[in-house]
């Protein structure tokens, strides 16, 4: 019941803004995205989604070919098959690619589909994955039941089609009030910092390593957790309204009830800038993490808590030494992402 | 108060001595170590005092047990070591310490003096007040009180002062520096006053005015839109101070932000391997920093667009705050030079008769505290008068006893403690506290007995010891004596033979042994009515 790591890319080069795409279709858009933890980069594959436990997994090649034909498809399937016939189980093979060639499809305008959506094209294909496999595997023929499997996993296979700019991607991963204000640019340097640890990720090298459970991978060090992204996603969009808004956020209100007009607007000043300075401190990003993701997580599985008892919750065993988040600056921003959350 | 019995042991070696009686007793021997120390330290140490032992003996393993009689009534006295039993009229009180034991003895056994100390009244401790009556062997000092420490010359002189009929709490200082507050701020009060009294009698038309009822009302109303301008213009002035203070506080943290966010431009950790700059610490399990460039350049200039709106906020208050002045004048301008004053003064002008009342009670006020200060001060200077007297008479008696006992002496005491250096000779010593002890309990009339552990230390006469016993004896009071006497002026009848003297021999008792087994059984009956059981008793 080994899994080996014989495909990994062993000159990996730059994560491209392709593999990103993929990456933030699997958190953002596929259907199953909700049920996604944890996704692996260059592990399994370019991109495989997990659930918390690494019970069940999602397997995204990405194959970014401006002018990708049949044969060349049937090619890049190699590895989502390879795992298809692996000792692991995955929920979904996928295929990312850009548009292809409105005649190699039946219906050019559908976005994600099976092999069927290729019509006659998917004989080429199938000759494409059968040569890529006798190449790689360096063996001269295939035998009935591997020919058996390879139609079986056809079958399953799924074609997802790049459908949109770089801060599309990322627009989609939260959803978040005012998200759609934002400058594209604002999500485009979201999209590159994703990318960028991306390839940290990817330089990784596990080639021949072998495993018997899919947790173990987690391990390597070649996965982001989807929490992560999350935290990251809402932090810039708290972060770059600081000092911009008007109105005290609801949940704040409680704060600042036995306040005069002027100690209000002095103590949110002072939050802000405690806020900000919590976030251009390069050194406490450990502190500023965890205390931005244990706050996010209790208010989406607990959205009735009040903003006051969301942050005692999450520093009853805090670090006091994150002063930036301590007290009320800790307590406007809880209730700035509950704000945000409730759109 | 006298002294009955006195004993100390534990449960396998005891020593009573019951043979004390209400008039002069000697304790004395022929040799040193025959136990009359240890007999007088226990029996002081039993009534709460500090222990002053002789080095080799370890009281805190014994039970010091003594019997006195106070006002009429016994009392039996167990102690170990920091715990007290005190037992009278069958009934035993415990006390942990020394202090709670000190209280119950003042209360109940015999009042002690009350003292100030630390700018506080406090009953003075027993190790002090034996001092009174009470001269050990060992640590003598006649510059100093004994074992000074906790206690110090101050307090000695505080005790006689107390014991001398004068009142220990006056006024303290800082009471004293309240009364002079208070005293300060009527005053200023009155010359306020003062003012508007003469502001009143100085503009006789103004008082008129704001009594006559026509003018009254449009007086009133013009009244109502002056201040409700004033509290304007107060009003933007603080809200102008509060914006000035926020965008102060912005420019300060963009300068802030910019150095937190700095880079290190010295050098840069690069991967050796492969050149990244990217190097990534695997026990990090964050991938993401805290905020990237364009979320920091949005709030630099989010901060700049605040500090730009407060910039425009704190003119327009500026603008308003000059408009309300203005307006304030304009109204000014509009009233009779006459009603101007007054309404610029209106909190001020009170009728005549209401400031009067006002100075006149500001007046007695003050009086009153100027008398209490006074009688203080009075009490003060009476006090010291008093309690200087007291030590003067002191002195005379303690010259006039030096001078009885030795006409050729060359010693004058003009303090009860010596200066420090000055040294006195073995005799000289000796007569000092003699006379010292002697005119203490006579002029304080203390009820004490007088205890002096080797009363004729440091070669005194024969003539001198003779002249001592004989003033002894003409107290009227307990005294508890001892004496080491060389070989060959010793008989056995050597203090018998003054009639009136209770001399005890204790030359019989073998020497370093004074705690034997034939005391025991009398040892354990007395703890018994502690109720204390000893284990092999």
């Amino acid at each position: 019941m080994t899994y080996e790591f014989k495909f990994t890319e062993q000159n990996a080069g730059r994560a491209s803004d392709f593999e990103t795409k993929t990456l933030l279709y699997l958190l953002g858009i596929d259907q199953d995205r909700s049920e996604i933890s944890i996704v692996f980069i260059d592990c399994f594959n370019d991109i495989t989604g997990a659930d918390l436990n690494c019970e069940s997994l999602w397997d995204f090649q990405s194959k970014n070919v401006s002018k990708l034909n049949p044969r060349k498809t049937g090619e890049s399937l190699f590895t989502l098959f390879w795992n298809f016939s692996s000792k692991f189980e995955f929920r979904k093979y996928a295929l990312f690619i850009p548009q292809p060639k409105q005649s190699y499809l039946n219906n050019p305008t559908s976005l994600e589909f099976g092999i069927e959506n290729f019509g006659d094209n998917k004989d080429t294909i199938r000759e494409g994955l059968v040569s890529e496999h006798l190449r790689r595997t360096k063996v001269k023929n295939l035998s009935a039941k591997e020919l058996k499997q390879i139609d079986l996993f056809l079958k399953e296979v799924v074609f997802i089609i790049d459908r949109g700019e770089k801060y599309d991607y990322v627009m989609n991963l939260v959803s978040f009030k005012d998200k759609n204000l934002k400058p594209t640019k604002f999500y485009s340097e979201i999209f590159d910092e994703i990318r960028s640890v991306q390839n940290d990720k990817k330089f990784r090298s596990i080639h021949n390593l072998a495993i018997n459970k899919a947790p173990e991978a987690l391990s390597f060090d070649k996965h982001l957790h989807v929490r992560e992204i999350t935290s990251l996603v809402v932090t810039r969009l708290v972060g770059i309204d600081l000092f911009k808004r008007q109105a005290i956020p609801l949940g704040f209100l409680p704060e600042v009830r036995d306040l005069d007009h002027n100690d209000v607007k002095d103590l949110i000043q002072k939050c802000n800038e405690k806020i900000s300075r919590a976030v251009f401190n390069k050194n406490s990003k450990e502190n500023f993490w965890r205390f931005l993701e244990s706050a996010i997580s209790k208010l989406l599985t607990d959205p009735e808590l009040s903003c006051k008892r969301v942050y005692d919750i999450v520093t009853i065993n805090g670090d006091k030494r994150f002063s930036h988040l301590t007290g009320s600056s800790g307590v406007y921003l809880i209730s700035l992402i509950k704000e945000g959350f409730e759109q | 108060m006298i002294v009955k019995e006195t004993g100390f042991g534990d449960s396998t070696e005891a020593f009573l001595e019951n043979r004390i009686i209400p008039g002069v007793n000697i304790i004395f021997s022929d040799d040193n170590n025959k136990g009359k120390t240890l007999v007088i330290q226990g029996l002081m140490y039993s009534m709460g005092n500090e222990p002053i032992f002789p080095s080799g003996f370890n009281y805190r393993n014994y039970m010091f047990y003594s019997k006195i009689e106070s006002g009429g009534t016994e009392w039996s006295l167990l102690r170990k070591n920091s715990s007290m039993l005190v037992l009278s009229n069958g009934k035993v009180i415990a006390f942990d310490s020394i202090s709670e034991f000190k209280h119950y003895f003042h209360s109940t056994i015999h009042s002690l003096p009350i003292i100030r100390k630390d700018e506080s009244k406090k009953i003075a401790d027993l190790a002090l007040v034996f001092q009174l009556f009470f001269l050990p062997q060992d640590k003598r000092n006649t510059s100093n009180v004994f074992n000074s420490g906790y206690h110090k010359k101050p307090d000695f002189y505080e005790m006689v002062y107390s014991l001398s009929g004068s009142d220990p709490v006056a006024m303290n200082k800082t009471q004293i520096i309240e009364i002079k507050d208070e005293i300060a701020k009527l005053e200023e009060e009155r010359k306020i006053t003062d003012r508007r009294l003469k502001f009143s009698r100085s503009h006789p038309k103004i008082a008129e005015i704001t009594h006559k009822s026509s003018d009254r009302k449009s007086f009133e109303a013009k009244r109502l839109v002056l201040e409700s301008i004033n509290r304007r213009i107060s009003e933007l002035g603080k809200d102008r101070a509060r914006e000035i203070n926020r965008k102060i506080k912005l420019e300060q943290l963009i300068s802030e932000l910019n150095s937190l966010n700095r880079d290190l431009s010295t050098g840069r950790v690069i991967c050796a391997d492969c050149g990244s700059n990217k190097v990534v610490f695997k026990n990090i399990d964050y991938s993401f920093d805290v905020s990237n460039q364009f979320v920091r350049n949005e709030v630099l200039s989010s901060i700049k667009n605040q500090i730009e709106i407060k910039k425009e906020t704190i003119n327009e208050f500026t603008r308003s705050l000059n408009y309300e002045q203005d307006q304030l004048n304009k109204e000014l301008e509009s009233t009779p030079k006459s009603l101007q004053t007054i309404l610029l003064h209106s909190e001020e002008i009170l009728s005549d008769v209401e400031i009067d009342n006002k100075l006149t009670e500001i007046n007695q006020k003050i009086d009153e505290l100027k008398r209490e200060l006074n009688t203080s001060e009075k009490t003060k200077s009476d006090t010291k008068t008093a309690n200087q007297n007291v030590i003067d008479v002191i002195l005379n008696m303690m010259n006039s006893i030096y001078k009885d006992m030795d006409p050729n002496g060359r010693l004058f005491f003009d303090e009860i403690f010596t200066k420090k250096g000055e040294t006195y000779s073995g005799s000289e010593e000796q007569e000092f506290y003699f006379a010292k002890i002697v005119a203490l309990s006579n002029i304080l009339n203390l009820d004490y007995p007088v205890i002096i552990d080797s009363f004729r230390d440091g070669e005194l006469s024969s003539g001198k010891e003779n002249y001592m016993i004989e003033k002894y004896l003409s107290l009227g009071k307990q005294v508890i004596l001892s004496s080491t006497l060389k070989q060959e002026e010793y008989t056995s009848s050597k203090y018998s033979d003054f009639i009136g003297v209770n001399a005890i021999d204790y030359s019989v008792n073998n020497t370093s042994q004074i705690l034997n087994t034939n005391y025991i059984s009398q040892f354990s009956d007395i703890l018994k009515k502690f109720n204390i059981v000893m284990e092999n008793g």
